[in-house]
């Protein structure tokens, strides 16, 4: 009865595993050992050496770098999470119109990094068709250098990624909160919970897992994220909006330097590391 | 309850307004000749409604053909990745096999790393392959997902176990198994997988730009990347193909709405 290939437990692995091996394992073992080299696109140099990683520490680069990613991250995931709860709460309400916001929110995420860097950067601009400085300038405020000084700059590129990234968390929570069975609400008002209470007691605890997840798939997609930002400020004025994954880029394909792109991407390897060991410690909770 | 509801509508307005309007101008210079992009005052409605960007686009850039290439690896990545994903998932699920625990660690953990450290050596491979600048170099080796695995394996555990011991009764293989019982009660969960896939490949930059190099087989966020030079934008030319480029997408996610949210809420992931 069970000659049958299918029957054989690896058979359902193998396709994934092969993909797996070929495109991702092989090539991760690969920029490890391209991090502790000299290469450059046109030499491959072998040898092993700690410079590429000594060069970006000691660099004052670096710290600038990190603590831009830090904020960037941490700044997006928080708002992206907070407004799109608050968001799907409001529109799980089930008022007229919600599909409207559905629909616009899930826009906004689905729209390339590109595009979404040069919608903003017609909203940004400082001359004066800028759309935003204009109301700005109605409203009787100065002028703002939007994409011009540093601390701007790092709060637009921030603001164009909450406004990105907002409607996935919504999405997600949005679906998590229809998840949450009728009867458990219908008991709490019997008992007498009133609805802050059962917004503590019930609708947090049962979102607890899904707020876990999208949290982590949020935070590795924000490091990651780099196209808007490259559309909007290509990581200027100086280096005040290169995230890590920016840095990566620029290393390899403005400087050429494939050692040195690669030790960024390890160090991005790391922390992503460190993100997916949270998020498998809490998939362990669940099972 | 009436101010209640009253602050919820102003708070999902100003949301709903905050969102859109991003893309209610870009909908709009799309329609308007270069000065008028560039006049001031800025104004939402085009003093003169044009088309030229629209037609213009086709000359600029090979625009059918981006279109057709994004099609090509979107669909087909999509494709691919729901049989992988939904088979793998399948085997995590339901099927008992040495090592099963780590072995799904090893894959959420492996996938969970971000594609772009890979991006370099990933580029050599398929340099030696000889697979740059075709379909099959664009596609394979985007062919999985962590997420996909996971949120399908959440679907297969749930379901019930009595169904498919009636159907090994009956003499059915692990295949009719996965084939008339499992895929045909999962279809929200593999929508929201298609749709997750499709939607994130056919707005991906960095993959289709590293492994293309000829226009003839660029895909469309690529292609509308060139109209921004180092120093002058092609507003009316981007805005139309960012317009054209939305709506399949917008489409898409039309059509499989309903899905989308039930596959997500019945994965488990509600604790």
């Amino acid at each position: 009865m069970h000659d049958n290939i299918m029957e054989k437990w690896w058979v359902w692995i193998i396709p994934l595993a092969l993909v797996l091996g070929i495109f991702f394992l092989y090539p991760l073992l690969n920029v490890i050992r391209l991090s502790f080299s000299n290469a450059t696109i046109s030499t491959i140099e072998e040898g092993f050496t700690l410079s590429n990683y000594i060069y970006i520490v000691t660099g004052s680069d670096f710290w600038q770098v990190m603590k831009v990613t830090l904020i960037f991250v941490f700044a997006s995931v928080f708002f992206q999470l907070t407004i799109g709860l608050i968001t799907a709460l409001l529109m799980n309400q089930d008022l007229f119109g919600s599909s409207l916001v559905k629909l616009s929110m899930i826009t906004a995420w689905v729209v390339p990094g590109i595009i979404t860097g040069v919608i903003w950067s017609i909203m940004y601009s400082s001359s004066s068709w800028g759309i935003l400085n204009y109301f700005l300038r109605i409203l009787g405020f100065n002028q703002v250098p939007f994409l011009y000084t540093p601390s701007w700059a790092l709060f637009s590129v921030t603001l164009a990624n909450v406004w990105r990234g907002t409607g996935f968390s919504g999405i997600m929570q949005y679906a998590a909160l229809r998840g949450i069975p009728e009867q458990l609400y219908e008991a709490a008002a019997i008992d007498g919970a009133s609805t802050w209470q059962q917004f503590w007691n019930i609708t947090i605890p049962q979102l607890k897992p899904m707020l876990m997840i999208n949290t982590i798939l949020i935070t590795i997609y924000t490091f990651n994220t780099y196209d808007s930002i490259f559309a909007l400020t290509q990581g200027g004025p100086g280096n005040s909006t290169t995230v890590l994954s920016l840095g990566a880029y620029k290393q390899v394909f403005r400087y050429l330097n494939l050692g040195r792109g690669s030790a960024y991407a390890v160090i991005m390897l790391i922390l992503s590391g460190a993100f997916t060991i949270l998020y498998v410690n809490f998939m362990g909770d669940d099972q | 309850m009436k101010l209640t509801n009253s602050l919820i509508y102003i708070f999902l307005f100003i949301i709903a307004v905050v969102t859109l309007f991003p893309f209610i101008w870009m909908f709009f210079t799309s329609f308007k000749v270069e000065a008028d992009i560039l006049a001031y005052p800025p104004s939402l409605i085009p003093r003169t409604f044009s088309l030229r960007s629209y037609l213009e686009i086709w000359n600029s850039i090979p625009f059918f053909r981006l279109f057709v290439n994004t099609v090509i690896f979107s669909v087909g990545v999509t494709f691919i990745s729901v049989i992988l994903d939904s088979m793998a998932a399948y085997a995590f699920a339901r099927i008992d096999f040495p090592f099963k625990n780590i072995l799904f660690i090893i894959v959420l953990v492996t996938l969970m790393i971000p594609f772009q450290v890979i991006l370099i050596p990933l580029f050599k491979l398929l340099y030696e392959l000889n697979w740059l600048n075709t379909y099959l170099g664009l596609i394979v080796p985007r062919a999985s997902s962590a997420f996909g695995i996971f949120l399908l394996r959440q679907f297969f555990v749930k379901i019930p176990y009595a169904l498919e011991d009636a159907a090994r009764i009956d003499g059915c293989s692990e295949f009719t198994i996965f084939r008339k019982i499992i895929m045909p009660l999962s279809k929200p969960a593999l929508a929201t997988i298609a749709i997750f896939h499709f939607m994130y490949n056919w707005n991906d930059f960095l993959w289709p730009m590293v492994i293309t190099n000829s226009m003839s087989m660029r895909t469309l966020p690529v292609g509308l990347a060139l109209f921004r030079g180092e120093h002058v934008i092609e507003y009316g030319m981007l805005t139309a193909g960012a317009v054209l480029a939305l709506l399949p997408i917008i489409l898409v996610y039309l059509y499989a709405q309903k899905y989308f949210v039930q596959g997500i809420a019945l994965t488990g992931l509600k604790g």
